[in-house]
């Protein structure tokens, strides 16, 4: 008898190949899960069954390629094989496809539909456990079937699916590409996989995954998984990490990289969902600082999405993360007990990962971060190295800033942290917080100043026409101006601001382009409590140009060259010249060149 | 590489970090290097990528400047920096003008320095191109509903707005489900609905919907009324949930104060402080008037409380930004109680003097009330 299915078949084919499978290989992970899921379904019945997959390659009459896909599975009665055919039919929606992935027959008839993609025509022959007739099923892509039985005791319990390639999808019967795929998908599988094509037969999945043994001593555990971590990822790794999880019911192994990964770049975990590959991705199993290890892990619980590149976002999934990152942080913190050089070796590749835990976890920050390294104006050294030479835990949060003070601080022997980088401010402002009795000060370069020398009265003396004069100068630029001592004296001024000046010269800088709108919301914003928008420019004693500049009496000269080295002290801290800013460099050079050449004369030798 | 590579470079790693100082300090730098090199179109990206770093790392004043510079480079060359960069329904870079729009109008009104015509302005300048660009107007709506709220204006103009935003056809601008799911649970937080809250956070709570500040004040949102309502279970258990979410982002600054509240009214006064203490920072060094309101209000209440206790002095860490009196870090609790109710009464009657209506300051005081420790 005939029947007609109730739907566009080649609707639902392109559908399932286009949008919810992303390659026709997937049609042999396909059939593996229904031969898996068709082998628990048995094990309920009979609990001892040991179960077994075997696919075979071989030519047909015609000179076709032929798949048969066997497995010792449950199998089918009639009644159920018009029962996962109607679900086919049922509804063309992906959504109604995505709702019978939790139910075995549904899921079975889509998961053989995806055949169809490889092969214009299914035979499938079954026979259940509980009947003893067998089913004869023959599926055609134009969407009709029959279904015949007949009484063969002959024939095993379990179900076989013959396929035979359609044309243009050679490839995907190639033995090679069929034998990686299945090594890919079912390579774990508990029970034997056997391959068999005209070059013979072999069993292809891993019988002995190190999480299904029990070993005799922890060594031989190490070695059996790293030796497992190479064959799955065919690289060496630093170190590995037994991962458990009672909760999503996990297992695995996480792989610690042998070299700085790129935060940026995707991890490549290998994660199964009851020993069948579900993805190479799942972003969302392990937790976000967790990026310097790579994991094989099966669990038998998490419930992926539609893509099976993540898992549902729910609360099993966060006991399960919670529990994996634990697992990882308690390594860390016992290889600081039992092998400290190798944790240094460690964080030395993978401090950034380190950092990003700190941050999250106070237990784990206070136990951490004095090893961990930063860069400062003595050099690089971990944070306790740091603190005992320094009483004060001084940083700048960018590294434009540190650029600016760094070669100062490093004059006077200050000890002071570029926090510009990634998580290196959020833990020094941690450390703060977390330790009342320990002083952090985040510093900008006004505050370098505060440990300058001063000048004795008549130094005062001397330098105050030239201060008093460039004060009058600079005030249209909101900058007042000091003289103090300080290391290089081949630094004739430093330009001082703190981070209200700089948030003020940007907010001036989108005020000279916005609109009236938008520029009196700035002048409002700018309007703010106790905001200190004045800069300094503070010129050194200690500098033979300035010491100069204060003999001059020429007091057009002395305004010229307070221009100049503003402009110039700007440039040296890299901050971008405002439109008057500007201005003042291009008229100032040229009053400047024109004063020399009227015989007037600058002080010799100041243009660096 | 050249220093036009180098901004591009700075504003990836900013991206891969998460919120907060670090991320701010890669895209300044990112800004200042991109106007080095006199590139309008590095330094538009740095802008734009910086503008979503400082609202969600917490420094919404940086937000406003640079997106001022973008909108207006945006009006002068639309060609080259178009406000909107979807086309067709598809995303063609990332955030762009008409998207950060609703974080400006969002924060805008925190600003007790920028007036009610202004922020008025703002938010039908946004309608506008909105519109211009054939958009759903949800959003705005949206922005419009909780501008009224913090200006206090009455509840018809709060529930105009909201229905509106119920009307409005989601479309590619409107926000994520979970960010939306929020505001409607807002929306009985305003009404003091504990139960409509509650029912309608159930997705946000369970974990279901999320994303980069859902639940995390959902969760904020919830933890005093739950308490209030004698819902003690569901009370720790936002908190404790909730607060290690907000606990590393300074963003977070007015959560934190709630979950400040809630540990004392709890009964560990304690706890409270030492929490106060850690993030005292962060409110001291918040340009917007609301974040400083909100964490004083939880330190004026802390303080009158350990008074009443008959605690008379605590030492704790003051940031120097901050004139609380004391002696080397030794504070009264009675002269830290009227520091902070002070300053909390300035901030206040600034919003209040700014919306035109006492509200800003009635309902202040009606929740510093509200939160006293049960036992009282």
């Amino acid at each position: 008898m005939e029947h007609k299915f109730q739907i566009n078949l080649g609707g639902i084919i392109d559908l399932l190949s286009n949008h919810l499978y992303s390659s026709p290989s997937v049609y042999v992970r396909e059939l593996l899960q229904n031969g898996v899921d068709a082998i628990s379904a048995r094990r309920h019945v009979e609990a001892d069954h040991e179960g077994h997959i075997a696919i075979q390659l071989a030519m047909s009459d015609m000179g076709r390629p032929q798949m048969v896909f066997t497995d010792s599975g449950v199998g089918l009665t009639e009644a159920e094989t018009h029962q996962f055919l109607s679900t086919i039919g049922e509804s063309s929606k992906r959504g109604a496809l995505e709702e019978r992935r939790d139910d075995f027959i549904g899921q079975f008839g889509i998961g053989l539909l995806s055949c169809f993609i490889v092969s214009d025509e299914i035979l499938m022959v079954t026979r259940s456990v509980k009947g003893d007739a067998v089913v004869e099923w023959r599926g055609r892509a134009d969407g009709t079937y029959d279904v015949s039985t007949r009484q063969d005791d002959s024939v095993p319990v379990g179900t076989t699916v013959f396929l035979s390639c359609k044309e243009g999808c050679e490839d995907w019967f190639e033995p090679e590409r069929v034998r990686e795929l299945i090594i890919n998908y079912g390579g774990l599988l508990p029970f034997p996989i056997t391959f068999e094509t005209d070059h013979g037969a072999e069993q292809l999945n891993i019988a002995d995954v190190p999480w299904r043994v029990d070993f005799a001593t922890k060594q031989a555990e190490w070695r059996a998984n790293m030796a497992f971590g190479k064959r799955v990822f065919g690289q060496d790794f630093f170190d590995c990490v037994p991962l458990h999880s009672t909760v999503g019911e996990v297992n695995g192994i996480a792989y610690i990289l042998p070299y700085t990964p790129s935060p940026t770049a995707k991890r490549a975990h290998r994660v199964y969902l009851k020993n069948m590959l579900l993805s190479e991705a799942s972003d969302n199993l392990l937790p976000p600082w967790a990026f310097f290890v790579t994991c094989v892990v099966n669990t038998n619980q998490l419930r992926p999405v539609a893509s099976r590149e993540a898992f549902y976002e729910d609360e099993t999934l966060q006991q399960t993360r919670d529990a994996l990152g634990s697992a990882l942080r308690q390594y860390l913190i016992s290889l600081k007990n039992t092998d400290p050089d190798r944790l240094y070796a460690l964080i030395s590749l993978h401090y950034r990962a380190i950092k990003a835990l700190a941050v999250y976890d106070d237990e784990f920050f206070e136990l951490f971060i004095d090893m961990l390294p930063f860069e400062t104006s003595l050099g690089r050294m971990s944070l306790g190295d740091f603190r005992e030479q320094n009483d004060i835990i001084r940083y700048v949060p960018s590294i434009d800033t540190f650029r600016q003070i760094a070669q100062v601080a490093a004059s006077q022997s200050m000890g002071v942290i570029n926090a510009g980088y990634s998580y290196d401010a959020d833990l020094l402002e941690k450390f703060g917080a977390m330790f009342p009795n320990e002083t952090v000060e985040r510093i900008d370069s006004t505050d370098l100043a505060d440990d300058f020398e001063d000048l004795d009265f008549d130094e005062r003396e001397d330098a105050f026409e030239l201060v008093k004069i460039a004060d009058l100068v600079l005030q249209p630029f909101k900058c007042r101006t000091d003289i103090k001592k300080f290391e290089p004296s081949d630094l004739p001024a430093l330009y001082l601001a703190g981070d209200d000046v700089n948030f003020m010269r940007s907010l001036e800088q989108s005020k000279e382009v916005a609109d009236e709108h938008w520029g009196s919301i700035l002048s409002n914003l700018a309007n703010s409590r106790n905001v200190d928008s004045y800069a300094q420019l503070c010129f050194n004693f200690t500098n033979p140009l300035v010491r100069k500049l204060i003999r001059t009496h020429d007091r057009e000269i002395i305004r010229l060259s307070v221009q100049m080295l503003y402009v110039q002290a700007l440039l040296m801290g890299h901050h971008p010249l405002n439109a008057s800013e500007m201005a003042l460099l291009n008229t100032g050079l040229i009053d400047l060149i024109d004063s020399a050449l009227s015989g007037g004369g600058p002080p010799g030798g100041w243009v660096q | 590489m050249t220093d036009i590579d180098k901004v591009s470079e700075l504003l990836e790693q900013a991206e891969a970090l998460p919120y907060g100082p670090s991320r701010m300090a890669l895209c300044e730098e990112a800004v200042r290097l991109a106007d080095e090199c006199k590139d309008d179109r590095v330094a538009y990206d740095a802008r734009m990528t910086m503008t979503e770093a400082a609202v969600f790392g917490g420094r919404p004043e940086k937000a406003l400047v640079a997106f001022a510079w973008c909108v207006a480079k945006s009006d002068a060359d639309p060609e080259n920096f178009p406000e909107s960069t979807a086309l067709a329904g598809i995303w063609l870079t990332g955030v762009d003008i008409l998207w950060s729009y609703k974080w400006i109008t969002l924060n805008s009104p925190g600003f007790s320095q920028i007036s009610r015509p202004q922020i008025e302005t703002t938010l039908e300048d946004m309608k506008r191109r909105y519109e211009a660009n054939g958009f759903s107007l949800r959003p705005y709506w949206m922005e419009k509903a909780r501008t009224h709220y913090y200006m206090g204006d009455g509840q018809d103009a709060i529930d105009e707005c909201t229905r509106e935003f119920r009307d409005a056809k989601r479309d590619l601008y409107a926000d994520c489900e979970a960010c939306e799911m929020n505001f409607v649970v807002e929306t009985y937080h305003w009404r003091d609905d504990y139960d409509g809250a509650l029912s309608s956070a159930q997705p946000l709570v369970s974990g279901q919907k999320g994303c980069a500040e859902v639940p995390h004040v959902t969760l904020a949102g919830l933890v005093i009324p739950a308490f209030q309502a004698g819902d003690a279970d569901n009370a720790e258990r936002f908190f404790r949930r909730g607060y290690d979410m907000c606990k590393s982002n300074r963003d977070f600054t007015s959560e934190v104060a709630k979950y400040i509240d809630y540990v004392r009214m709890s009964g560990d006064a304690t706890k409270a402080l030492g929490m106060f203490e850690q993030h005292l920072g962060w409110a001291a060094e918040s340009f917007a008037a609301s974040e400083r309101q909100r964490y004083f209000e939880a330190g004026w209440t802390l303080f009158e409380e350990l008074a009443e206790d008959g605690v008379e002095s605590v030492s704790m860490r003051i940031p120097r930004e901050l004139s609380i009196p004391n002696d080397d870090g030794h504070i009264e609790t009675a002269s830290a109680r009227d520091w902070f109710r002070n300053e909390v009464t300035e901030i206040v009657d600034a919003f209040d003097k700014r919306n035109g209506n006492t509200v800003v300051s009635e309902r202040t005081l009606t929740e510093r009330l509200a939160t006293r420790s049960p036992s009282r």
